[in-house]
């Protein structure tokens, strides 16, 4: 790390210089160390306006954007400003900016000057708000100094969906000990938060002084990322999901990369992960961007690590589980995900690319990782079965997959199901490629595995899916709602079987002698209970991880998220079971009433238990695949999926809307506007600058191939 | 002379305003979202409230539901804030006034970005009638207490610089919260230089009972208000 204090010394003493054009923003490196406080950074650009970064550690090597409106030669200058209010020397730099003006983005919102009284205590809050006409994705919020009056020096901004009932944080604008900005614009970006009110909030005031503001701006658009023609806190709400836990470009992120955890008090989002068993969730929420972290998982996953035999590790750096042991869902995990991603983007490179760790191209990889399950994991009987008696589904086995405080093992459901769908992934693999008979011998073996499943893991007396057999023949079945809502969503379950699931789940069936059972198992209300037996019951079957989660304690049923509590990405498979079994209203049902607890705090809860153990609800920090739930619009709602031919359009749309559309969606290196609209009646595409738009009838199937031709099939949804 | 008053109160005021010191951080628990962030219940102390009091700053204090027991005579409550130099930290607590003349002390542990603990002084209200005992590597320390006055509220107050001792831990970010674990980010490895001493993160509030508390078992109600970083 040394070289970030040369580069920044060497910053100091000389400005740096740098190129950029009205239409690409500029970045700028940064890295201070303020005696290890907490600090953002506060950027003058030279072209009238300043900008804070959101909150940072100190030391983290970062960088801050910007997008100049007129070319020239600007000047400017950055320093650091901690929370104990220090503040560090200026660094200056230089840039050249090249293209033809552009104008900014239009207002939509805007009020003159304001005054906030005089203050008498410092924690007096006091506030400025703008309301909106209707719900805008909003870009950048302004403000200008009122002269006379003290330009607030401790305040946030932040949003509602909700014309101001309730208030939501910009998390990247805390700003603490700020700067007199003078005549310069002080600028904070959204994104695209979708929002019907914002406001300033002064959080610390100083007696006796007055705050004002001379000017507040917003500017924004009318057409939000994920519209419909039902416009409300609904779908304000569901873009603002995506941006909190699925591109969390708005969360703080302290060590600067959106994959990184943040740590309390700034609970935050975070983008992806990229091991293993995220890799099928990663390719979900990335694939369809054309996000820099798109580009980060690409150059992760291009040489990640498998053994000759094709067993694919649990990251780059181990092939255990938090080296521990292994896992043996990451083969399918590994091929779901990256197929996902060659099928969605198109990515020949990829393909063809000689991994540097195996020395194989990543399609033999991709074969070889497949050939493991098959061969070594007895895939090709219809179900896997796991030899390593560490993972051997009893007592004495170790946690054999993601869901890592059971002792999951020798013949999983929850692995079986992520075979099967990785049988059907690869088929769509194959046949993308030419390989027809090969792709009809994996869709063959998936249908022998859905039936082996049945016969296997269906439990007739409790109505559901068991979590495994173990290698003693022992069924354990502890009412596992992810087990059951992952078969569904893969559609394992025939409809009555389905049916029995979800009545068990929405307690309109109850099982007898079980802790949860009736309404409590949505207690959380943002998803289902994990399991609805009680742990402590069966201890033995619990991954102590060396005796520090004890079902009497930590784990105590209802406050450990592996024991009665909950993680939030369940809720898209149970998004995705209910659309398949019980229709779109069925699912919309169960995300309005996610959708009314992301209203109230953005699900930002972080409760702890009685011995202090606050991972009762996995939504937040080391938690990505929360920005799965928001998927659901686009693979549910929109029915957008890539598969050997092209992106399937099949959408779903809930009853009272007319239509939903997608602003941006990459599909194969172009960026399409998708519409699904119950007006039209003929499918059309036609170009609109750099997008191609795509309006599709609301109750068909189309196929869009990579070249962006469209044409409706002749399939049931 | 009118004018000339109303100057003189300006310049008062100013003077007022400018020798005021403010915290660089602080919670008054005047909103829910930002007052649940960052604060955790540990042992003892298993749920936390609010309750409403328009005499209090921003009309609100936390309530923090505790039960005693002879293995849990401790109930913690952890505070994480931004990395920050603090040099005084003060709070306002009470227990409530049911509990008659049984003790509860209080005393505050802080955590530094490097993982050391600094250990604060006891309440203590000029009467010392108790004393606490820390186990430390060096043995143990003991250190006078006062317990806290049923039903009143009382204002907490250490500087850093000297009433604390600190206590080295084998372990950087040997944190006692278990699963923060998870959200190491491996800090360690920047090996950064700081100045002087190193940031604090979190507090660890901590209202104790003797082993033979008549408060063993019963379900008590603690109030907090007005955390204070200087």
């Amino acid at each position: 790390m040394t070289w970030i204090f040369i580069l920044t010394a060497t910053l100091a003493l000389h400005a740096a210089e740098y190129a950029a054009d009205t239409r690409t923003p500029v970045r700028i490196p940064y890295a201070q160390d303020l005696n290890e406080e907490m600090l953002y950074y506060l950027f003058e650009w030279g072209d009238g306006t300043v900008a804070p970064s959101s909150l940072k550690r100190s030391g983290i090597h970062g960088f801050m954007e910007h997008q100049y409106a007129k070319p020239g030669s600007y000047q400017g200058r950055f320093r650091a400003v901690s929370v104990g209010g220090r503040q560090s020397e200026w660094t200056p730099f230089s840039v050249t900016v090249d293209g033809a003006a552009r104008n900014g983005g239009p207002v939509v919102a805007s009020r003159g000057a304001w005054s906030g009284g005089i203050a008498e205590h410092y924690w007096e809050r006091q506030a400025c708000e703008l309301k909106l006409d209707g719900w805008h994705a909003l870009d950048q919020l302004v403000l200008e100094k009122k002269p006379g009056t003290d330009f607030p020096s401790h305040f946030r901004i932040e949003y509602s969906i909700n014309g101001g009932k309730t208030w939501h944080k910009l998390n990247t604008a805390q700003c603490l000990f700020f700067p007199d900005p003078g005549d310069q614009r002080v600028a904070f970006s959204f994104n695209g938060v979708a929002a019907n009110a914002v406001r300033l909030l002064v959080t610390r005031s100083v007696p006796g002084h007055e705050v004002g503001l001379g000017k507040m701006e917003l500017t924004g658009s009318k057409e939000l990322l994920f519209d419909c023609s039902d416009r409300g806190p609904f779908i304000a709400g569901l873009n603002n999901l995506w941006l909190a836990y699925g591109s969390a470009v708005n969360e703080v992120h302290l060590d600067y990369a959106t994959w990184g955890q943040s740590k309390r008090p700034f609970e935050s989002g975070v983008s992806y992960l990229g091991n293993a068993e995220w890799m099928a969730w990663d390719a979900l929420q990335m694939g369809w961007t054309n996000s820099r972290e798109l580009q980060e998982l690409r150059a992760k996953w291009l040489d990640y690590p498998l053994d000759p035999d094709g067993y694919v590790w649990a990251c780059p750096a181990d092939p255990r589980h938090l080296f521990h042991n292994r896992h043996y869902d990451n083969n399918a995990c590994y091929i779901n995900g990256v197929v996902h991603y060659l099928l969605q983007t198109g990515d020949d490179a990829f393909l063809r690319h000689t991994c540097a760790t195996t020395g194989l191209a990543n399609l033999e990889k991709i074969r070889l990782a497949m050939r493991y399950q098959l061969e070594t994991l007895g895939g090709t009987n219809g179900v896997l079965t796991i030899a390593d008696p560490e993972v051997n589904g009893t007592a004495a086995g170790k946690s054999g997959n993601y869901w890592d405080y059971y002792k999951f093992g020798y013949q999983s459901a929850f692995d079986n199901a992520e075979f099967y769908r990785s049988l059907q992934r690869m088929a769509r693999l194959e046949r993308s490629l030419g390989n027809g008979s090969k792709a009809a011998e994996f869709e063959a073996l998936a249908a022998r595995t859905k039936k082996k499943y049945n016969e296997l893991f269906w439990n007739d007396a409790t109505g559901r899916y068991i979590g495994c057999i173990d290698a003693n023949g022992v069924r354990r079945d502890y009412g596992f709602t992810f087990v059951n809502l992952h078969a569904l969503a893969c559609g394992l379950a025939d409809p009555p079987q389905a049916r029995r699931i979800l009545e068990w789940l929405d307690g309109e069936r109850i099982v007898a002698g079980e802790k949860s059972t009736g309404k409590d198992i949505y207690h959380f209300k943002i998803g289902p209970r994990s399991n609805t037996i009680d742990m402590a019951t069966v201890p033995e079957w619990v991954e102590t991880w060396g005796g520090e989660l004890d079902p009497a304690r930590q784990g105590r049923y209802g406050t450990q998220i592996q024991n009665g509590g909950v993680i939030f990405y369940t809720s898209y498979y149970d998004l995705g079971a209910r659309l398949k079994y019980q229709g779109i209203d069925g699912a919309m049902r169960r995300l309005k009433a996610i959708m009314d607890e992301f209203e109230q705090d953005e699900i930002r809860r972080i409760d702890s238990n009685h011995v202090g153990h606050t991972l009762i609800l996995g939504v937040l920090l080391c938690f990505p695949e929360s920005g799965l739930v928001p998927m659901f619009y686009l693979d549910g709602i929109l029915g957008l999926e890539p598969i050997a031919d092209g992106l399937r359009i099949a959408p779903s749309l809930p009853s009272g809307w007319g239509w939903a559309s997608v602003k941006s969606y990459w599909f194969k290196g172009r960026e399409y506007a998708i519409r699904a609209d119950r007006s039209v009646r003929l499918p059309r595409v036609r170009e609109d600058g750099a997008r191609t738009m795509v309006v599709v009838p609301a109750d068909g199937t189309y196929l869009l191939s990579g070249d962006g031709k469209l044409q409706r099939l002749n399939v049931e949804k | 002379m009118r004018k000339l008053g109303i100057l003189a109160y300006a310049v008062a005021v100013a003077a007022c305003a400018r020798a005021a010191e403010l915290p660089v951080w602080f919670d008054t628990f005047q909103a829910p979202l930002e007052s649940r962030a960052g604060w955790q219940t540990f042992r003892a102390a298993y749920a936390l409230g609010f309750v409403d009091d328009p005499s209090l700053a921003g009309g609100r204090a936390m309530k923090a539901s505790v039960c005693f027991s002879k293995e849990t005579t401790e109930a913690v409550l952890i505070w994480r804030f931004p990395d920050v130099q603090m040099k005084k930290f003060r709070l306002r607590a009470m227990v409530p006034a049911e509990i008659g003349d049984a003790e509860v002390y209080l005393r505050l542990v802080t955590n530094d970005t490097r993982g050391d603990a600094l250990f604060f002084k006891p309440y203590l209200d000029g009467t010392a009638t108790g004393e606490l005992s820390i186990h430390t590597r060096e043995g143990e320390k003991v250190q006078p207490a006062s317990p806290l006055p049923a039903g009143q509220w009382v204002v907490y107050e250490a500087e850093l610089a000297e009433d604390v001792f600190h206590e080295q831990k084998k372990q950087p970010a040997a944190h006692p919260v278990q699963d923060f674990a998870l959200m190491n980010t491996a800090r360690g490895a920047l090996k950064l230089s700081a100045e002087s001493r190193p940031a604090t993160e979190a507090f660890f509030i901590s209202f104790q009972v003797p082993g033979d508390s008549p408060l063993m078992g019963r379900e008590l109600e603690i109030l907090v208000d007005f955390s204070e970083i200087y």
